[in-house]
């Protein structure tokens, strides 16, 4: 073989080799979602983990009662801030001022929880200060699937995670009043609401002919910040 | 002789390049090959075995839920069974819709065959609702044939109303406090665990409290928060809670091997209610108040999805220690 071609083929695969080299150090640079400011797939793993054992672990009726805290005639959950049909991060002041019953659990005030009630107290328990969370509530209306707010807090924060609960309301499950006892009177069930002209519930009978009101998701979605 | 040797360092060279190259390209390939079926097996585990998993459980809790409204509706067993076999097509049609806006056919449906459940556990569709309304609780000891309760091996819903307790420093030593115990049946080494209920006349709360001891768990301790000193106190002993929330102390029935005896002591210094629900259909009537109950449903349970078909026979009893 002559000098020169020797000299070319040394060349190119000099050449090759330098390519090789940094297309291996291009890939061992790990390009990951961290590398743009998300969080590590072991903080959603953790975050994960801590969503779905915290809606896991509320009873079923503490999650029905925060369904059920709705005000018919405003159409919006109890002790939204003016203007609201969910919870923005926080509920009304003036709920503080509220007959002290079903909003203290024990001797905890509950107003200062998103949403005011025991499910939000048990959330808040679950995730600690350091997280922000919102809550959805979808449900059936005539096939297609609608989805409520509960408690909005805003996008959410790169690493969220989300977990799922289903609930049943019945047609004579009983709404809850601002001050978080079941209401009394002609109108306090959801069969009776939907035969009143002046209240509204917000999510429809879908299955007639059944006890079963409707079956909720209650989606809650976390995050850190 | 400089030439030859100029060329076969050349070739040496270029030799040398060649296997530097064919190793970088190898190294390539493996983690490619790594990485994608890293990701790949993450994918199926997040979409397909999660979402079965999650559906599974919410179909169980609905059911458990028209289990429980079905046991306030009726007390006989046979209504019972027909209110949840009326409503489950209602559960279905809803699951159903939940399912199709993700691409998921399911289907839920009543299993009347009552056979086996996957696990190899028959879950006894009929039992006994078994209680006690109202003042002491009554005495009984380890003696088979008084309260043969836990035969069957499963019970749920055993819950404790306490109105009255007795005062205590700590129980164990000296008078014992009002005592639940089980006891594994088995005569040799058999284990026992001991529900203490009381409250501790030390205690800047005065909260009742409940203190569980057995043979290979150190004492555990949980107290009703928030709650005065001889309040009524709801514990669920199957679901371990106390007054609604978690108490760990409770979870002692997974170190129980089936079957186990029940027992009451010192009933007599504590007044309020039990109750709970066996597998047994005959049930001691000496002691106890007790009645025919549905104990627990099959629900076969159908997903199909692109990714995944998935059947199942599902056996519902709610209240069962987990």
């Amino acid at each position: 073989m002559d000098r020169g071609q020797l000299y070319t083929m040394e060349a190119v695969i000099g050449g090759l080799l330098m390519f090789i080299a940094l297309l291996f150090v291009i890939q061992g640079l790990g390009v990951t979602p961290q590398s743009f400011g998300d969080a590590s797939e072991q903080s959603v793993n953790e975050q994960r983990s801590l969503v779905e054992g915290g809606l896991q672990s509320v009873n079923d009726s503490t999650i029905q009662r925060a369904l059920l805290y709705w005000d018919t005639r405003g159409e919006t959950f109890h002790c939204n801030p003016t203007g609201r049909s969910f919870y923005p991060g926080y509920a009304n002041a003036t709920c503080a001022n509220a007959s002290k019953s079903y909003l203290l659990n024990g001797s905890k005030n509950l107003t200062s929880q998103v949403p005011p009630t025991e499910f939000g107290a048990a959330l808040r328990e679950q995730f600690g200060s350091g997280y922000s969370y919102n809550i959805y509530v979808t449900y059936n209306d005539s096939g297609t699937l609608e989805r409520q707010r509960m408690v909005y807090q805003g996008q959410p924060g790169s690493g969220a995670a989300r977990a799922t609960r289903s609930v049943m309301l019945y047609n004579d499950s009983v709404l809850l009043n601002k001050t978080g006892h079941p209401r009394t009177g002609a109108v306090r069930n959801m069969s009776q609401v939907e035969q009143s002209d002046f209240d509204e519930f917000y999510a429809p009978d879908s299955q007639r002919g059944s006890d079963i009101w409707n079956i909720f998701q209650v989606e809650v979605v976390v995050w850190q910040g | 002789m400089a030439g030859v040797s100029d060329r076969r360092g050349q070739l040496l060279l270029i030799g040398g390049l060649l296997l530097a190259v064919a190793i970088i390209a190898l190294a390539i390939v493996f983690n490619s090959a790594v990485m994608t079926s890293s990701l790949a097996g993450q994918a199926q585990q997040d979409v397909s075995v999660n979402d079965v998993r999650s559906m599974q459980e919410d179909v169980r809790t609905s059911v458990a839920g028209l289990i429980r409204r079905a046991e306030e509706a009726h007390s006989d067993p046979t209504k019972q069974e027909k209110y949840i076999k009326e409503n489950i097509s209602a559960i279905n049609n809803q699951f159903q819709r939940y399912a199709s806006s993700s691409g998921v056919i399911i289907n839920i449906s009543f299993n009347d065959t009552f056979a086996r459940d996957s696990s190899g556990v028959q879950p006894g569709k009929n039992g006994s609702r078994v209680w006690k309304s109202s003042g002491n609780f009554t005495n009984k000891t380890f003696v088979e044939e008084n309260w043969p309760i836990g035969q069957e091996n499963r019970i749920r819903d055993f819950r404790v109303n306490i109105t009255d307790l007795p005062q205590y420093v700590t129980p164990g030593t000296g008078p014992n406090s009002t005592t639940f115990t089980f006891r594994e049946k088995i005569s040799v080494s058999s284990e026992s665990y001991r529900v203490h209920l009381y409250n501790d006349t030390t205690s800047t709360t005065g909260a009742p409290y409940i203190r569980v001891t057995g043979d290979s768990i150190s004492p555990r301790t949980c107290y009703a928060q928030d709650r005065l000193k001889n309040d009524a106190m709801n514990i669920s002993l199957t679901e371990a809670t106390l007054d609604g929330k978690r108490c760990n102390a409770l979870d002692f029935f997974n170190h129980l091997e089936k079957p186990y005896y029940i027992a009451v002591r010192n009933g007599s210094d504590a007044r309020g209610s039990y109750e709970l629900k066996t597998g047994d259909e005959a049930v001691d009537h000496n002691w106890h108040n007790s009645k025919p109950h549905l104990y627990g449903v099959l629900i076969d349970f159908e997903y199909h999805s692109h990714q995944m078909d998935y059947n199942s026979t599902i056996a519902i009893a709610p209240g069962e220690p987990s």
